[in-house]
C-alpha cells in the first residue's frame, strides 16, 4: 500500500493507516514496557485495565500477527538474558558434576536451585502475562492457530533455556540430576525440591515432534540406562559379598529405594521401567546364584526353616517371569532328595530286621511301616509349613510338592501296605495315649498321603486285611474312629471303594444280632446246651479277604465241633442255601488254666486254645513234640509255628519249650509250665502283630492284585464297549485307563491282553476290514 | 422464583459490603458502580484476572477501578446481568444494543454475547 505513489491534487485520502500504524506503535511499546516490568517483578506500577484494553484495541484492529510476534520477541530476548546472567553462571565447576571435584554435588544442587528460582520466575510472569493478553489468547490464537501465549512461554522456555543452542544448559541439567541420584543412592543426603523442580519443569515442557513431555525425550531414557548400568555393577557386587538372606535384603531395599525415589521426585510413569531394571539386574540375573548359594541357598533356609527368608525369597523372585520355577524346581529336588532318603532308612531297616523277623517281636515289621509314614508325615507338615508361612499358600508350589511327594511316596513299592499299617496302628486300641482328636488329626494327615498312592487297589487289599484282624480280634479303638476312616476312605475314592469295608461292618452288626437270636434260641430249645459259651461272626466271603478256597483245616475238640454244629443247625434253618466255612484260623477263645501258683484266665487264639487242650489228657512233666502237636491238630504249618511261638518264646510262657530258643524247629518237646506266674489273673496271649509282609506273602500278596486287576480290566472294557458298541483300539485303551487310573495305572500291554481274552470269550469281536476296530458281541 | 438467584440480585441494590469500586465511563458522562469482588470474578474471566492480587489496587480493603471506554448505562446493563444472570431488552435500549455487545466481547462474558447474538 505505502509503495503506491499517492495521486497528486487537492484532495488526499486521510491518513488514517498512518495513524493506525502509530497508533499500534504506541499501544505496543506500552505493552512491551509493562511485560520488561513484569519481569522485573514491577507489576505493581501497571494498571490491568489499560494493558488489557491496549492488547485489546490491537487484536480489535487485526493487529494480532503483530502483537503475538512482539510478544515472542520480548520474552525470548528476555529469557537469552535469563540464560546468561543466571543460569550459565551457576554452572558447576569445572568437570562439571564428576562427584571428585565437587564431592557432596554442591555445585550441582546449587545449579538446581538457581534454575529452580529461574523457572519459577517465568512461569508467574507468563500468568500475569497471559492475563493481560487474555483477549489475545481467545480472540487471535485460537484463529490463527498459534499456542496460547502461556504455552508459547513454554515453548521458549525451552528453546532459550532447557535446550539452549548457545550454551550446554541441557548437559549440564541432566548430568547434574543424574549425579544427585547417584550421590543418593549412595546414602548420601540430597536436597530432593530442588531435584523435584526441576523435573517437574521437564514434566510441563513439550517436546515439539514427540508431543512427549522433554522430561520423557531428554531425561528418562538417560536415567533408565544409568540405572541399569549402576545396578549391573551392584548386583555383581552383591553376590560376591552378601550371603543369600543379605543379598535379598538389599535388593528388597533398592526396590523400595526406587520405589520411593519415583514417587517423591520421578514421574510415575517411570515407576515400572525402573522398577524392570532393578528386577532384571538384581533379580533375574542372578537367580541361581542366590538360591544355590552354600549354606545361606534356598536349601539351607528350607533345612533351617528361616521362614522369613523364604517369603522374602518367594515375594522378590515373584517379581521376575522365571522366579518362581526355580525355587520351585529346586524345592521340588530337595524333597524328592529327602523322600528318597527316608525311603532308603526304611530298606536298610527291613533287610537289616528280616533275620529276626521271625521272633515274633512286636517291634519288627509294624513300627518300620509306622516309622516310614511318621518320617514322610513330618516331611509333608514340614513343607506344609513353608507353604503356609512363606510361600502364601501358592497352588503352583503346593503341585510341584505334591508331585515330589508322589513320585517318591510311589517309588516306594510298599507304601500302600505301610500306610495302612500306619493307620492300623493309630486305629488298634490302647495302643497310644492319643485322644480321638489327636488319632483323627493324625488320620487326616494320612489321608494326603493316601492320595499320593498310585496304586489304590493294592491299599484296599491290605486295608482290607488289616480291618478284618481289627474287627474280628476285637482290637479296633472305637466303631466310630473306624466309620470315620472309612468316610475319608469315600470322600477320596468314592463309595465302590468302600462298599466291601462297609460291608465287613455290617457283618458284624448282624453276627452281634445274630447271636442273641442264638442264645434265645438255645434257652428255647430242648437240646443239650453247649458246655462253653459260643461266640460266632458270619462273615461274607466276598466282603473279607480270606480265601475260601485255602480256608484252613484244624482239628477242633469235640465239645466245640458239637457247640458249632448246634449253631450250624440254628443258621441254616435261618437261612437255608448258604454254605458256612469255619475260619479257625481267625477266633479266640478264653480258657482257664491252673498253674501251681494259681488259676489264670488265659485269652488265646483258638489255634492255640487247640494246642494248650491236647495236654488236658497228659501227666505232669509229659511233654509233646512238635511232630506230636502238628498231627494231631492239623494246623498249617505256618500257623502253628507263630502260635507255639506265641506260648513258649514270647513275654508269657505257658509252654516250655526243649531246646530252649526263639525259632520253633521240628523235634522241638513242649511242656506245660506248671510254675508260671503272672501278676494280672487275666493274660491275654498276644498274637503275632500285624506286621509287614515276607516277601513270600507279598508275591503272594501281587499276584491277587494282579488277578483283581484282571478281572476290573475286563469289567471296564465291556462296561465301554457294551456303551458304545464299537471303538477303535487307542480309544479304547485310552478309555480304559481313564475308568481304572482312580484304583491303579494300567499297563496298555496288560489292557490289550484282557481285549485278546474277551475276543477269545467271544465277549469282542474284530471288525471286518479294520483290525483295530471292536465290536461289542451282545 | 428461584430464591438463591433472588437474594444474588438482592446484593447489588444493596451493596452496603461492597469491595468493588468502578469508575466507568468518561467526563463527563461517569458513573462509580459498586460491587462485590466475588460475584464479578466468578462471572467474568476479565474481572478474574483484573481484580486478583497480583493486579488489584487496594486501598482501605476497597478495589479501586477504571473502565472508560465503557458507558455507565452500557455498564449498568452488564452489571445487571452478572448479578443475575438474565437481561431485559426494552425499546429504548436497542439503541446501544451494538455497545453492549462490543462491552460484553472484551469483558468476556461469553454467555452474555450468546444471548445478545441470539436476540437479533
Amino acid at each position: 500500500m505505502s509503495s503506491r505513489k499517492q495521486p497528486k491534487g487537492k484532495i488526499r485520502p486521510p491518513k488514517k493507516p498512518n495513524s493506525a500504524d502509530a497508533q499500534f506503535n504506541d499501544n505496543w511499546d506500552r505493552l512491551a514496557q509493562a511485560i520488561r516490568e513484569i519481569h522485573k517483578k514491577n507489576a505493581s506500577i501497571l494498571s490491568f485495565e489499560e494493558l488489557y484494553r491496549n492488547a485489546y484495541n490491537m487484536v480489535l484492529h487485526k493487529n494480532g500477527d503483530k502483537l503475538y510476534n512482539g510478544v515472542r520477541e520480548v520474552i525470548t530476548q528476555h529469557l537469552e538474558e535469563v540464560a546468561v546472567s543466571q543460569v550459565v553462571p551457576a554452572f558447576p565447576l569445572s568437570g562439571a558434576s564428576s562427584s571428585q571435584t565437587n564431592p557432596n554435588g554442591a555445585g550441582g544442587a546449587n545449579f538446581l536451585k538457581v534454575l529452580k528460582t529461574v523457572w519459577e520466575d517465568h512461569t508467574t510472569c507468563m500468568l500475569m502475562i497471559r492475563d493481560i493478553l487474555m483477549y489475545m489468547d481467545r480472540v487471535y490464537a485460537k484463529t490463527a492457530n498459534v499456542p496460547l501465549v502461556y504455552d508459547l512461554g513454554l515453548d521458549l522456555f525451552r528453546d532459550t533455556i532447557v535446550r539452549s543452542q548457545n550454551y550446554p544448559i541441557q548437559n549440564h541439567l541432566l548430568e547434574v540430576l543424574l549425579q544427585q541420584i547417584k550421590l543418593e543412592r549412595e546414602n548420601e543426603i540430597i536436597d530432593r525440591t530442588n531435584v523435584k523442580a526441576s523435573i517437574d519443569m521437564l514434566l510441563e515442557l513439550t517436546d515439539a515432534s514427540t508431543k512427549d513431555t522433554v522430561y520423557a525425550t531428554d531425561f528418562e531414557n538417560k536415567f533408565l540406562e544409568t540405572s541399569s548400568e549402576y545396578y549391573r555393577v551392584e548386583g555383581q557386587m552383591l553376590v560376591g559379598e552378601y550371603d543369600a538372606p543379605e543379598y535379598m535384603k538389599k535388593v528388597d531395599k533398592r526396590l523400595n529405594e526406587e520405589e520411593q525415589r519415583v514417587r517423591h521426585y520421578l514421574s510415575q510413569t517411570t515407576e515400572p521401567k525402573i522398577r524392570n531394571i532393578v528386577e532384571e539386574e538384581l533379580i533375574s540375573k542372578h537367580l541361581k546364584t542366590v538360591i544355590e548359594m552354600e549354606n545361606s541357598g534356598l536349601i539351607p533356609m528350607l533345612r533351617n526353616e528361616k521362614m522369613d527368608d523364604l517369603g522374602r525369597m518367594y515375594k522378590l523372585f515373584g517379581r521376575v517371569v522365571k522366579g518362581h520355577d526355580e525355587m520351585k524346581s529346586a524345592i521340588s529336588d530337595y524333597i524328592r532328595e529327602l523322600g528318597k532318603a527316608i525311603n532308603e532308612t526304611v530298606t536298610s531297616n527291613t533287610t537289616a530286621e528280616g533275620g529276626n523277623a521271625a521272633s515274633g517281636d512286636k517291634q519288627t515289621g509294624a513300627t518300620v511301616a509306622v516309622r516310614w509314614v511318621q518320617e514322610v508325615l513330618d516331611l509333608k507338615d514340614k513343607f506344609d509349613k513353608v507353604q503356609n508361612l512363606a510361600l502364601s499358600n501358592d497352588k503352583a508350589f503346593q503341585t510341584s510338592f505334591n508331585e515330589a511327594f508322589e513320585y517318591f511316596i510311589n517309588k516306594n513299592s510298599k507304601s500302600p501296605e505301610f500306610i495302612s499299617l500306619f493307620i492300623d496302628d493309630n486305629l488298634k486300641k490302647g495302643l497310644k495315649g492319643k485322644t480321638e482328636e489327636e488319632v483323627d488329626s493324625v488320620l487326616d494327615k494320612t489321608i494326603t498321603l493316601f492320595r499320593f498312592i498310585g496304586e489304590k487297589d493294592v491299599f484296599e487289599r491290605y486295608y482290607k486285611q488289616h480291618l478284618a484282624k481289627r474287627l474280628l480280634l476285637g482290637r479296633s479303638v472305637s466303631d466310630d474312629a473306624e466309620r470315620g476312616m472309612i468316610g475319608k476312605l469315600k470322600v477320596e475314592c468314592g463309595y465302590q471303594f468302600t462298599t466291601k469295608l462297609e460291608g465287613m461292618f455290617n457283618d458284624m452288626r448282624i453276627s452281634s444280632d445274630t447271636m442273641t437270636d442264638f442264645k434265645e434260641y438255645l434257652d428255647k430249645s430242648v437240646l443239650e446246651k453247649p458246655k462253653l459259651d459260643l461266640s460266632v461272626t458270619v462273615l461274607t466271603s466276598t466282603f473279607w479277604p480270606m480265601n475260601l478256597s485255602a480256608s484252613p483245616r484244624c482239628n477242633l475238640p469235640p465239645e466245640l465241633t458239637k457247640a458249632c454244629g448246634t449253631f450250624q443247625n440254628f443258621y441254616l434253618g435261618r437261612h437255608s442255601g448258604r454254605r458256612l466255612t469255619w475260619q479257625s484260623n481267625m477266633g479266640t477263645a478264653d480258657i482257664r488254666g491252673s498253674f501251681k501258683a494259681r488259676k489264670h484266665e488265659l485269652n488265646v487264639s483258638t489255634y492255640q486254645m487247640v494246642i494248650l487242650l491236647m495236654f488236658n489228657d497228659k501227666q505232669d512233666g509229659e511233654s509233646l513234640s512238635y511232630e506230636q502237636i502238628k498231627g494231631e491238630s492239623d494246623i498249617p504249618e505256618a500257623d502253628l509255628k507263630r502260635n507255639l511261638q506265641s506260648l513258649a518264646c514270647a513275654k508269657y510262657k505257658i509252654l516250655v519249650k526243649e531246646p530252649k530258643g526263639k525259632e520253633i524247629n521240628p523235634g522241638d518237646q513242649f511242656n506245660f509250665n506248671n510254675d508260671f506266674t503272672a501278676p494280672l489273673q487275666r493274660i491275654k496271649i498276644q498274637t503275632v502283630a500285624s506286621k509287614v509282609e515276607s516277601e513270600g506273602e507279598r508275591k503272594e500278596t501281587r499276584e491277587k492284585v494282579e488277578e483283581a486287576r484282571k478281572h476290573q480290566t475286563e469289567a471296564a472294557i465291556v462296561r465301554i464297549m457294551k456303551d458304545r458298541k464299537t471303538m477303535e483300539h487307542n480309544l479304547l485303551i485310552a478309555e480304559v485307563v481313564k475308568q481304572l487310573q482312580s484304583r491303579f495305572m494300567p499297563n496298555p500291554a496288560l489292557i490289550k491282553k484282557r481285549i485278546e481274552a474277551l475276543i477269545e470269550r467271544e465277549y469282542l469281536e474284530r471288525a471286518t476290514g479294520d483290525r483295530r476296530v471292536y465290536n461289542y458281541l451282545a | 422464583e428461584n430464591s438463591f438467584l433472588r437474594d444474588i440480585r438482592q446484593l447489588l441494590h444493596e451493596a452496603d459490603d461492597y469491595n468493588v469500586l468502578l469508575e466507568v465511563g468518561q467526563e463527563p458522562n461517569i458513573e462509580t458502580f459498586k460491587a462485590h469482588s466475588v460475584i464479578l470474578r466468578a462471572r467474568s474471566t476479565y474481572f478474574r484476572a483484573a481484580l486478583s492480587t497480583n493486579w488489584a489496587k487496594t486501598n482501605d480493603g476497597i478495589i479501586k477501578m477504571n473502565k472508560p471506554n465503557i458507558t455507565p448505562d452500557v455498564f449498568r446493563v452488564i452489571l445487571k446481568f452478572m448479578y443475575t444472570g438474565t437481561i431485559v431488552m426494552s425499546d429504548n435500549m436497542l439503541s446501544y444494543y451494538l455497545d453492549i455487545l462490543i462491552a460484553a466481547d472484551e469483558l468476556a462474558l461469553i454467555e452474555l454475547i450468546d444471548y445478545l447474538v441470539e436476540y437479533i
